[in-house]
C-alpha cells in the first residue's frame, strides 16, 4: 500500500491509470446497475469488444495510423511555421507587425468557418484536412513562442550582446531555450486543437484516403447506431492523448523545465 | 587597462538624467558610484556597458572608443537570475567562453571554468543548476563567469544588495580575488555606503538634482560613510 501511495504521487502514469480504471468501473456500474439503454451507454465490455473487433479487422488500426499521420504532418508543419514566423518577427519589426496582424485576424477564426473556402481551394482530401489542422495549431504555438521570448529577462539579451553574439544567435541560443515553458504550453494546446480539427474535418468531409481516420470511424459507427463502436473510437482518441502527454510532452518537460526549474522541484516536494 | 567616460549625457523623454559625466578608472582600481534611487547610477553603467547609447559623449577602453557591448566590459547585474537556467554553473561559464574565446578547446574551457569556480569558492557546485544555488552562490557564479572572460572593465550593478551579511562578505572576498586575477578596472554602483567604503579605491557621489557627479574622493579618508551620508543629505 505504501509503495502504491508512493508511486501514485511520484509517477503521473500511475495516478492516471488509477483514475482511468476508476472511471471505467463507474461507467460499467452505471451501465449495468441502471436501466440506461445500451444504445445510450453501452457497458465497458461491449466497447472493448467493438475495439477488439475493429483492431482484428485491421480497419481501426489503419484508421488510427492514418489519423496519427495526419496529425503529425499538420502539427509538424505548424511547429516549423511557428518557429520561422516567431524568429522572423523578432528579427524585423516590420515582419513582427505583419505577423501580429495575421495572428489577430486568423487566430479567432474557427477552422469550420474556413471549410467552404478550404474545400474550394484544396478539395476534400488530405491536403484540405492538413490545412485545417495547421490552422488549428499554428496560432497557439506561435503566440506561446512569441510570449515566451518576450518574457525572457532583458538581461539575457544584454549578456548575449556582451558575448558578441548576433541577433539571430541570441534568438536561437538564448531566447528559444528561455521560451521553452511557454512553447510546451503552446504544443499542448496545439495538439488538442489538432485532434479537434481532424475529427471535425473528417466528420464533415467523410472518408479521406483509402480508409479514412478516427473521425470517419466515429462518424460511421454513429450512423450505424453502433454506440459501442462510437465509444471505442472516442476512448481511443482520449487514450492516445494520454499516451502522447506521457511519452512526448512530459518527457520533453522532464528533459528541460524540470531539470532546471525550481518550481518543478517545489511541486515534487509538495 | 583603463576605462574612460567623457562628458556622457543622457535624457529620457526630454528629461535630462545625466549630464557631463566624466571620469577614468585604471586597471586594478575600483570606482564606486553612490547615490539615491533615480540619480542615474544604472543608466550610467548601462552606457558604459554599451547597452544604452549616450545622447553625447563617449566611452573609451584603453583610449579606444568602445560604443557597443563586448566581452571586454562585462556587466554583473543585481538580479540573481543572470545565469542561464538551462546550463549548470560550469555550463554557464563554458558557454560564455565558447562564445567569446572560440580558440579554446572544450577541455581547456572546462578546466578554466572549474578553476574560476574554485577561485570563487564554488567547488562542489559546478554541476548544479542555478535554481539549486543560493543567491550568494549565484552572484559568485556570475563573478566566476566574469573571471573566466577576463574583461578589461567590470561593471557591477549592485550585485550584492540583496544578499545577507555573510553571503555579502564572501562575495566581497570573491570580487577582490577576481580583481587581483584579471587586473580589471572595476566600476561599482551601490546605494550601500559601507559597501562602497569596503570595496572602492575612489568614491563618486551622484545626485539627481545635479544630473551628475557632485563629489569625488579617495577612499583613504577617515569616516568615509559619514562624509558620504552628509553629501547625500538634501
Amino acid at each position: 500500500m505504501k509503495r502504491f501511495k508512493q508511486l501514485f504521487y511520484e509517477k503521473r502514469w500511475c495516478s492516471r491509470l488509477f483514475f482511468f480504471t476508476l472511471l471505467l468501473m463507474v461507467w460499467e456500474a452505471a451501465a449495468k446497475l441502471t436501466q440506461i439503454s445500451p444504445l445510450l451507454l453501452p457497458p465497458v465490455e461491449q466497447v472493448a469488444e467493438a475495439f477488439w473487433n475493429g483492431m482484428l479487422a485491421g480497419t481501426l488500426f489503419l484508421q488510427t495510423v492514418f489519423s496519427l499521420g495526419m496529425i503529425a504532418l499538420g502539427f509538424g508543419i505548424s511547429i516549423v511555421l511557428a518557429l520561422v514566423l516567431g524568429i522572423l518577427s523578432r528579427l524585423s519589426p516590420f515582419i513582427d507587425r505583419m505577423v501580429d496582424t495575421l495572428t489577430v485576424l486568423a487566430h479567432p477564426l474557427p477552422g469550420m468557418a474556413l471549410l467552404p473556402l478550404i474545400v474550394i481551394w484544396f478539395g476534400t482530401g488530405a491536403p484540405a484536412v492538413t490545412v485545417v489542422i495547421v490552422h488549428a495549431c499554428l496560432w497557439p504555438i506561435l503566440l506561446s513562442l512569441q510570449s515566451g521570448m518576450k518574457s525572457a529577462p532583458a538581461m539575457y539579451t544584454d549578456l548575449g550582446r556582451s558575448f558578441s553574439m548576433g541577433r539571430t544567435r541570441i534568438i536561437l541560443e538564448i531566447l528559444l531555450p528561455a521560451a521553452i515553458a511557454h512553447l510546451l504550453s503552446g504544443f499542448r494546446i496545439g495538439w488538442a486543437r489538432a485532434w479537434r480539427a481532424l475529427i471535425s474535418a473528417e466528420m464533415i468531409f467523410g472518408a479521406i484516403g483509402a480508409t479514412g481516420g478516427l473521425g470517419w470511424y466515429i462518424f460511421k459507427e454513429r450512423a450505424m447506431m453502433n454506440t459501442a463502436g462510437l465509444f471505442a473510437g472516442i476512448v481511443l482518441v482520449a487514450v492516445i492523448g494520454m499516451l502522447v502527454e506521457g511519452l512526448v510532452f512530459e518527457r520533453l518537460e522532464k528533459n528541460t523545465l524540470r531539470k532546471w526549474s525550481v518550481s518543478a522541484e517545489e511541486g515534487k516536494a509538495a | 587597462m583603463k576605462l574612460t567616460a567623457d562628458r556622457l549625457e543622457k535624457s529620457f523623454d526630454g528629461q535630462p538624467v545625466l549630464s557631463g559625466v566624466s571620469f577614468t578608472v585604471q586597471g586594478g582600481e575600483t570606482l564606486a558610484f553612490v547615490g539615491r534611487s533615480g540619480c542615474g547610477k544604472t543608466t550610467l553603467l548601462r552606457m558604459l556597458a554599451g547597452f544604452l547609447t549616450p545622447d553625447s559623449g563617449s566611452v573609451r577602453l584603453d583610449g579606444q572608443p568602445s560604443a557597443g557591448p563586448n566581452k571586454d566590459k562585462l556587466m554583473v547585474f543585481q538580479s540573481f537570475d543572470q545565469l542561464f537556467p538551462w546550463f549548470s554553473l560550469r555550463g554557464n561559464i563554458q558557454y560564455a567562453l565558447h562564445k567569446t574565446r572560440p580558440e579554446l578547446t572544450k577541455a581547456e574551457a572546462r578546466d578554466l571554468a572549474m578553476q574560476c569556480l574554485f577561485e570563487m569558492g564554488l567547488k562542489g557546485a559546478e554541476e548544479k543548476y542555478p535554481y539549486q544555488l543560493s543567491g550568494g552562490m549565484k552572484q559568485r557564479g556570475a563573478l566566476a563567469r566574469a573571471m573566466a572572460l577576463s574583461p578589461k572593465a567590470l561593471l557591477l550593478d549592485e550585485p550584492f544588495s540583496s544578499l545577507d551579511i555573510q553571503s555579502r562578505e564572501r562575495a566581497h572576498a570573491s570580487l577582490q580575488t577576481l580583481k587581483k586575477a584579471t587586473g580589471a578596472a572595476v566600476v561599482l554602483v551601490t546605494h550601500d555606503l559601507q559597501e562602497a567604503a569596503a570595496l572602492a579605491t575612489r568614491i563618486v557621489v551622484l545626485k539627481a538634482e545635479a544630473r551628475g557627479i557632485v563629489a569625488e574622493m579617495d577612499n583613504d579618508l577617515p569616516d568615509i560613510p559619514e562624509r558620504l551620508r552628509e553629501l547625500l543629505r538634501d
